[in-house]
């Protein structure tokens, strides 16, 4: 198809499936009134908590956690090269905008950071289909607010450092507990100098309809966001948390390595949805794990379009009976990305369930991974899990690898796993363009195809954005 | 490419690291090394009228070239433990040339028997089938390499392990394909039983220069003891984009459903089990073009 019309064909496609990174891509010129410098050191860690006017165990909790991240080696033997393009001494860790402080209503925001979030487009979506809205630039939450009803009904929804000083005694025994400060060097970064984020409680048999949803926006450049999430929905809560990053494109690595604790208790229902767009100098280093107690169900859906480098793997720790964990992941590398995505379900209890789905795309030289660890270490009864994970290849470049581990103890749990690397079939882009459709269109469709019933599993708002995110030029065909 | 054929004490720690070895367990590879018990006997007269090549393996190391256009049929018995040395395995088919091997691994369950074997494709239009078959052994440490190097080959891996006891099968296998058009199927196969162990590491690599790659992975554990552990890693490296490659894993037990119909039918349940184990296994040993062997292999594994 490619071979009589060399490189130049090979690029046209590569630009035939494109990703528009443009409505995030612009600066703004914000006045930071907290720098902590360049580097990491305890000096830093005491001007964060400094500025923040912290409690002192948060102080002591960031100061051990340094001390951990410290005695990490990066992990060199399995994870990509790129993951060492990260020079921890060239980074800023605490950027504060001068924000009119963490405002309940958008007249409140900074007039330029007002600016940067309408551009994004967040106030409009507030208005239109969101039960609360959190906005994040660079360290802290520029906007943050939850809809009056919820708040009465007892939905609290905050930043980390509210929800630890405000709630401690809800916030405390779960902080740190469901990732450890020592899980690895990333986690322990983000222990270390967490700034912004949510904390998210839901009260027993609350059912919040609407999506709560959280936008983090970096805007400066050599520049490090560590977000800290933590959502406990009590017994039978149920609720959808949706978050969203965009960076504009610059030359100098910049590194974001959030740490996100999800907790379902007796036969909550949490679904956590992430679609990230960073910029191609951007390495998203992620750590994102639920816990789920008896009956409980905590989904991932997770659609990874940016950044140079994203390592995340979401992981649920099935520990009640009876209780499921799904992961739906959707990947897209371009040229210059790499996607090291994948899932993690560890079956602790009886009658536990999970189900992983991973589609990804890689095109130009762009690389999509898959890691995967399903776990049954116990003998128990009745465990089921599904992964199947497929990777189409555009162009002759494009690579892809796949990496899972299956463990299972006993006799009484099942498990299955698929995986698949192809490229498009010669014969379905015949099929299009017999009926009239350029190589281009046939290639859009034929990759919206393989996608289509993942982004079909976004909650309505987002698979609306997401089809224009990935949007399919119908120009740059050959003829 | 990592070099994961060469165990050693000394290399423990870099073995460790090295994603290849996850889950090893070197302790008891170790203690399994140390052990030393009386070869297995193998009544061979079972075999009459074979036109496989039989070789009962010694200490010593193999390498076999098969010549371009001929045929060649070999059986091989792994009867004695091979302490900490690993006993090499290196083959090469020429053009056309076809190859059938069949290793049948049946060693004193105290003792440790580590393997490494590379299978070439060399030359245009060769074709390899091989058949691993481990009842044997403390620890199994097998490691193998089919790798294409010419066009129009064809590779065919089957391994069959079947462990009881505190028994552990560790399986490594690669399947490389560095030219175009080349076809390999690689299906392991797990029976386990009691407190017994399967590791199964299989990578799917297609090199910049292997397009039009079709190749396949399988790892299927039947598990019939609640104390049984099996680990799968399948995986895929690929960088070239024209290819069809996937890989499967599957954990489970006997099918209820199929054990119930045959209980209906009169069936004695230890039969009836024993049934579905045969078949379940029966999907490797098929590919023996030779019913004689494939008959002798039958009555081994069971």
């Amino acid at each position: 198809m490619s071979d009589k019309n060399g490189t130049n064909n090979e690029d046209k496609l590569a630009e035939a499936i494109n990703i528009d990174r443009s409505a995030g891509d612009f600066v703004t010129d914000a006045v930071y009134e907290r720098d902590a410098g360049i580097g990491l050191s305890e000096r830093v860690i005491d001007y964060i908590s400094d500025s923040k006017g912290e409690p002192d165990w948060i102080r002591a909790f960031r100061k051990q956690a340094l001390e951990i991240f410290k005695g990490k080696a990066v992990p060199a033997h399995w994870a990509p090269a790129e993951i060492r393009e990260v020079d921890f001494d060239k980074i800023r860790y605490y950027l504060k905008a001068k924000t009119g402080g963490n405002a309940k209503s958008w007249e409140e925001v900074d007039p330029e950071l007002k600016r940067t979030f309408e551009r994004l487009g967040v106030p409009e979506q507030e208005r239109r289909f969101l039960a609360g809205v959190d906005a994040q630039f660079d360290s802290e939450s520029a906007y943050s607010r939850l809809k009056s009803d919820l708040e009465k009904q007892g939905v609290i929804f905050v930043g980390p450092h509210e929800g630890l000083t405000r709630y401690e005694e809800i916030f405390k025994p779960w902080f740190g507990k469901v990732i450890p400060t020592t899980d690895s060097k990333y986690s322990a970064l983000n222990s270390a100098c967490f700034s912004g984020g949510s904390f998210v409680y839901v009260p027993k048999g609350v059912k919040v309809a609407q999506p709560l949803q959280a936008y983090f926006r970096i805007n400066a450049e050599s520049f490090g966001q560590f977000e800290r999430t933590l959502i406990i929905a009590d017994e039978g809560a149920e609720l959808t948390y949706m978050e969203g990053c965009t960076a504009p494109r610059s030359s100098s690595i910049t590194l974001h390595s959030g740490v996100v604790e999800l907790v379902a208790l007796k036969g909550a229902k949490i679904q956590y949805v992430t679609v990230q767009n960073w910029s191609d100098n951007i390495h998203n280093l992620v750590t994102q794990r639920g816990w789920a107690g008896e009956g409980a169900e905590i989904r991932w859906v997770d659609c990874n379009l940016g950044s140079r480098l994203t390592m995340k793997y979401p992981a649920v720790i099935l520990a009640g009976e009876r209780a499921r964990g799904e992961v739906l992941s959707i990947a897209l590398a371009h040229t210059g990305q790499v996607q090291d995505t994948g899932a993690k379900m560890i079956h602790l209890a009886d009658n536990t369930t999970s189900n992983i789905i991973s589609k990804s795309v890689s095109i130009g030289s762009g690389r999509a991974n898959y890691r995967g660890l399903v776990s049954m270490p116990k003998s128990l009864k009745g465990c089921k899990n599904n992964s199947e994970c497929h990777t189409l290849l555009i162009n002759a470049p494009s690579a892809s690898s796949t990496y899972p581990a299956i463990t299972v103890r006993g006799n009484a749990s099942q498990t299955q796993h698929e995986a698949s690397v192809s490229k498009i079939s010669a014969e379905q882009i015949f099929y299009m363009q017999q009926r009239g459709l350029t190589e281009a269109q046939a290639m859009s469709l034929a990759v919206n195809g393989f996608v289509n019933d993942l982004v079909a599993a976004f909650p309505m708002e987002y698979s609306i954005e997401l089809k224009r995110l990935i949007e399919m030029e119908m120009e740059g065909s050959v003829g | 490419m990592k070099a994961f054929e060469n165990f050693s004490r000394e290399r423990l720690d870099a073995l460790r690291l090295d994603e290849n070895w996850r889950f090893s367990q070197f302790e008891k590879l170790l203690a399994a090394a140390g052990t030393t018990a009386p070869a297995t006997t193998v009544d061979l007269s079972a075999l009459a009228g074979t036109d496989f090549e039989i070789v009962t393996r010694d200490g010593s190391d193999r390498h076999i070239a098969v010549p371009a256009g001929t045929q060649k049929k070999m059986l091989e018995f792994i009867v004695a433990g091979t302490g900490e040395k690993t006993l090499t395995t290196e083959i090469e088919a020429g053009e056309n040339a076809t190859l059938e091997r069949v290793v049948v691994q049946c060693a004193p369950r105290e003792v440790a028997v580590l393997t490494a074997d590379t299978l070439v494709a060399a030359g245009t239009g060769a074709s390899i089938k091989t058949l691993f078959v481990n009842i044997g052994a403390a620890y199994t440490r097998s490691a193998l390499t089919v790798c294409a190097r010419a066009e129009h080959c064809f590779l065919s891996a089957q391994i069959v392990n079947c462990v009881a006891g505190t028994q552990i099968a560790d399986i490594r296998t690669r399947q490389i394909h560095e030219v175009r058009r080349s076809v390999s199927r690689l299906l392991c196969k797990n029976v386990l039983r009691d407190s017994a162990t399967t590791i199964f590491g299989g990578n799917i690599v297609v090199t910049p220069d292997g397009g039009e790659t079709a190749a396949t992975q399988s790892c299927n554990n039947l598990s019939l003891g609640d104390r049984t552990t099996a680990h799968a890693m399948p995986g895929l490296e690929i960088d070239a984009n024209d290819v069809q490659c996937s890989h499967g894993a599957t954990n489970s037990s006997l099918d209820f459903e199929q054990l119930f119909y045959l209980l209906q039918r009169g069936v004695p349940e230890a039969v009836a089990r024993q049934m579905l184990v045969q078949a379940f296994v029966n999907q490797s040993l098929e590919t023996v073009g030779d019913p004689i062997l494939a008959e002798f292999l039958r009555e081994r594994i069971f």
